[in-house]
């Protein structure tokens, strides 16, 4: 990784650190355990668990990145960091992979706090920040074409609902190979291996070899985005 | 030559026109070049096509003898770019700031230290910038476009919100680096900055540059040498006469009127750069 890319990533945790964005996640985390060891009976963790620990890096993290965007848009920064030697592409990865790591690790500790501190906590990280890197990219990319928050949350309800429809497929509401085309499919196999402490590690290996296939082409595809409507988007401001 | 402009054109996309149309300009190193004109001339325009964060521009433009369209990201290493509003990261301290940003460079930095103290900004202070006053804040972005020594500096209204006391300190500190080798683009409608820093003005109305000179020789231009005088009149009142210093009588009766009024003011009444500039365009600058 770049230095200039290390430096733009420190910059994005420590402004999300600023914005209170842990305080949210910490506080999803605790809601989320405390639902689980309270309220979930003990045989149908293994089937619930893995939606919720899809929700913190997936629908969550559209939302985070989508709000640090806004943020800077708000104080007009980005403006700034366009006449750095830093590229779009440096930054577009910068606020991903940093964007990525409060859900990865919000999730990491769900897992760990509703069915224990094991093995299961490591297996879960890869694929859980793979999922959070998808996540960003769609964010990143619903958030260059709504001018504010408000319309954002409107615009992105349709991908969220598209991007969970394999939930149906885990819940057995639909058909297992009905949205394998879907980037949140191999995720939620993982979670669901992981769940049932059933893990293949060839399955295991193939799903998350899938994910990251995943998360590159929506990381280009968010660069690219990015690159082409952000000069775009100070031409206007 | 540092930057060669011709025929330079820009079209914001859906726009029905030009707004820069056909501009031509030098700039030497080391000079202070003012570009100067009313809000929406396309002053703001231009700096940014020069930044190259509007890359669709039409014509010919040099920096540093290189077309700026084949320019990568090495350039921004040597330009500052200081904006007219404070697009800061208001969450952090001036110092973390400066600290993030100096890190995007490839290039040797300033300490930010050092440069919060030449801005007369705190040192050391956990404020966050979202707590600076507008004057600070502008000076952050100030301090911040000089943090990698640029040879080009780009200043878009840089006295902004500014007391009169910082609004001094900052035109010396731009004399103090044109003068140590910078040049330095200025982007302003204000005619007092524009006429006590810059070495040549531009001055822009609706894309097209109507005049490139220096300032004296603009307010020189089509000049009556006139001196006005005011003095006690009878009745506790204020007198006031004018004399055009190019007739012999009404030069001789200044003379007199010096000898024989108790002035209290005089001055020449040489035009402003505002006077020049209404004149050019027919319009104001405000």
């Amino acid at each position: 990784m770049s230095r200039r890319i290390t430096v733009a990533v420190r910059l994005v945790l420590t402004i999300q650190s600023r914005a209170k964005f842990p305080h949210v996640y910490f506080g999803m985390t605790v809601f989320t355990v405390i639902v689980f060891r309270t309220l979930v009976p003990d045989e149908l963790i293994p089937m619930v668990l893995p939606a919720f620990l899809f929700g913190e890096p997936g629908s969550l993290g559209v939302l985070m990145v989508a709000a640090h965007r806004y943020l800077e848009r708000g104080e007009r920064s980005v403006v700034a960091i366009l006449v750095t030697p830093l590229s779009s592409g440096e930054y577009v990865s910068a606020l991903i992979l940093g964007s990525a790591v409060l859900p990865t690790i919000a999730a990491a500790l769900i897992q760990a706090g509703v069915q224990g501190f094991d093995g299961r906590v490591l297996l879960i990280v890869p694929p859980l920040y793979l999922i959070a890197v998808i996540s960003g990219s769609i964010g990143l990319v619903l958030s260059t074409m709504f001018r504010d928050f408000t319309r954002f949350l409107v615009g992105s309800i349709p991908a969220i609902m598209i991007y969970s429809l394999p939930l149906l497929a885990f819940f057995k509401l639909a058909p297992w190979w009905a949205f394998k085309w879907i980037p949140s499919d191999p995720a939620l196999v993982v979670f669901g291996m992981l769940s049932h402490d059933a893990v293949s590690m060839p399955a295991y290996a193939g799903s998350v070899g899938l994910l990251g296939v995943f998360a590159a082409a929506a990381w280009w595809g968010a660069i690219a985005t990015y690159s082409s409507r952000v000069r775009g988007e100070v031409e206007f401001a | 030559m540092i930057v060669r402009v011709r025929d330079l054109r820009f079209r914001y996309p859906g726009g029905a026109g030009d707004v820069l149309d056909g501009l031509d300009f030098d700039i030497s190193e080391g000079e202070i070049f003012g570009f100067l004109g009313p809000n929406g001339s396309g002053k703001s325009t231009t700096q940014k096509v020069l930044t190259r964060i509007l890359p669709s521009y039409r014509g010919a433009v040099k920096v540093f003898d290189k077309d700026l369209g084949s320019l990568r990201s090495d350039y921004y290493n040597h330009i500052g770019v200081s904006f007219e509003f404070p697009n800061l990261y208001e969450k952090l301290t001036a110092e973390e700031n400066l600290e993030f940003y100096r890190g995007f460079f490839d290039v040797p930095t300033d300490e930010p230290r050092e440069l919060l103290e030449r801005f007369d900004l705190p040192v050391g202070d956990s404020r966050r910038v979202g707590a600076f006053s507008k004057g600070m804040k502008m000076r952050l972005v100030l301090a911040r476009s000089l943090i990698n020594r640029p040879k080009l500096w780009f200043l878009d209204e840089p006295t902004t919100g500014q007391d009169p006391l910082h609004a001094v300190q900052i035109r010396d500190m731009i004399r103090q680096m044109a003068d140590g080798g910078t040049t330095v683009f200025l982007t302003t409608h204000d005619m007092t900055v524009a006429d006590k820093l810059c070495d040549r003005v531009a001055f822009i109305n609706d894309g097209t540059l109507v005049v490139v000179d220096t300032p004296r020789a603009l307010k020189l231009q089509d000049h009556q040498r006139l001196v006005r005088i005011e003095y006690p009149a009878d009745g506790g009142t204020l007198a006031r006469e004018e004399f055009h210093l190019d007739d012999p009588a009404s030069k001789q009766a200044f003379v007199d009127a010096i000898q024989t009024r108790e002035i209290e003011t005089i001055h020449t009444l040489e035009p402003s750069l505002e006077d020049v500039f209404l004149r050019v365009t027919g319009r104001g600058l405000s």
